[in-house]
C-alpha cells in the first residue's frame, strides 16, 4: 500500500475576479451543478472546492493527462464532510494508479482557501 | 502560426496569467508555470483564449503541455482553429 498527498491554495480575491470576468462560463467549466448548489455561490466555498480539485490532481500524480475540472467533484457526504467523486479521465487515472481511497480536508478563510488530499493506493 | 496570433496570446497571458514578470521577457518555450502562473490563473487564460479566438478547449486538451508555454498554447489554438466547424 502506498500514499500520496496533494495540497493547493487559492486566493479568494482572484477567484472572485474570475467570476466577475467570466461569470457562468467559469462556473460551468469548473463546477458541477451539485458543487455550485452546495457552495451557494459563495466565493470562499467555491475557492475551497477549486483547491480540492487541484489537490486531488496532485495526489493522483497527474502527468500530462487531459482532465476537466468537473471530472473531480467535491460534494458533501452524509456526514456533511467533503468527499471526492471521480468520473471520466480522472477516474481512469485513479484506476491506473490503483487508488483505493481518497480523503480531502478543506479550510476556507476570507482571503484564501486551501485543501489537502490523501490518496491511498494498492500499489 | 502568424505573429498576430502570437501577439494575441501574449496579450491574454499578460491580462489573465498573473505572472510576476513581463510576458515579453519570456521565450516561446519558457515554462509559464515555472514563471509563476497558478493553476487557477490557467483557467482564466483558457477562458480568455476561447473568447479571443472563438474556440473551445475540450477536456482532453486541459493538460499541462498545452498551457505550460506560449508555443504549446499556439499549437493548441492552431489545431482548434483548423478543425472543421
Amino acid at each position: 500500500m502506498t500514499f500520496d498527498i496533494g495540497i493547493d491554495l487559492v486566493d479568494c480575491g482572484q477567484l472572485e475576479e474570475a467570476l466577475a470576468h467570466h461569470g457562468d462560463r467559469f462556473v460551468n467549466r469548473v463546477y458541477t451543478a451539485a458543487e455550485y448548489a452546495e457552495s451557494r455561490g459563495q466565493t470562499a466555498a467555491l475557492a475551497g472546492r477549486f483547491a480540492a480539485k487541484e489537490a486531488t490532481m496532485k495526489a493522483l500524480r497527474r502527468g500530462d493527462e487531459g482532465i476537466g475540472w468537473q471530472s473531480i467533484e467535491i460534494v458533501n457526504g452524509p456526514d456533511r464532510m467533503p468527499e471526492i467523486r471521480l468520473s471520466g479521465a480522472a477516474a481512469e487515472l485513479a484506476a491506473t494508479r490503483g487508488v483505493t481511497a481518497l480523503r480531502v480536508g478543506i479550510t476556507e478563510g476570507r482571503r484564501h482557501a486551501a485543501a489537502v488530499v490523501i490518496m491511498e493506493a494498492a500499489r | 502560426m502568424t505573429n498576430s496570433v502570437r501577439t494575441a496570446i501574449r496579450d491574454v497571458i499578460r491580462q489573465h496569467g498573473r505572472l510576476p514578470i513581463d510576458v515579453d521577457r519570456l521565450a516561446d518555450d519558457d515554462d509559464l508555470f515555472q514563471a509563476g502562473m497558478s493553476s487557477h490563473a490557467s483557467v482564466n487564460v483558457m477562458l480568455a483564449l476561447e473568447d479571443t479566438f472563438d474556440i473551445e478547449f475540450p477536456d482532453s486538451m486541459l493538460k499541462r503541455s498545452v498551457f505550460e508555454s506560449l508555443a504549446g498554447i499556439d499549437a493548441a489554438v492552431g489545431s482548434l482553429q483548423n478543425q472543421p466547424a
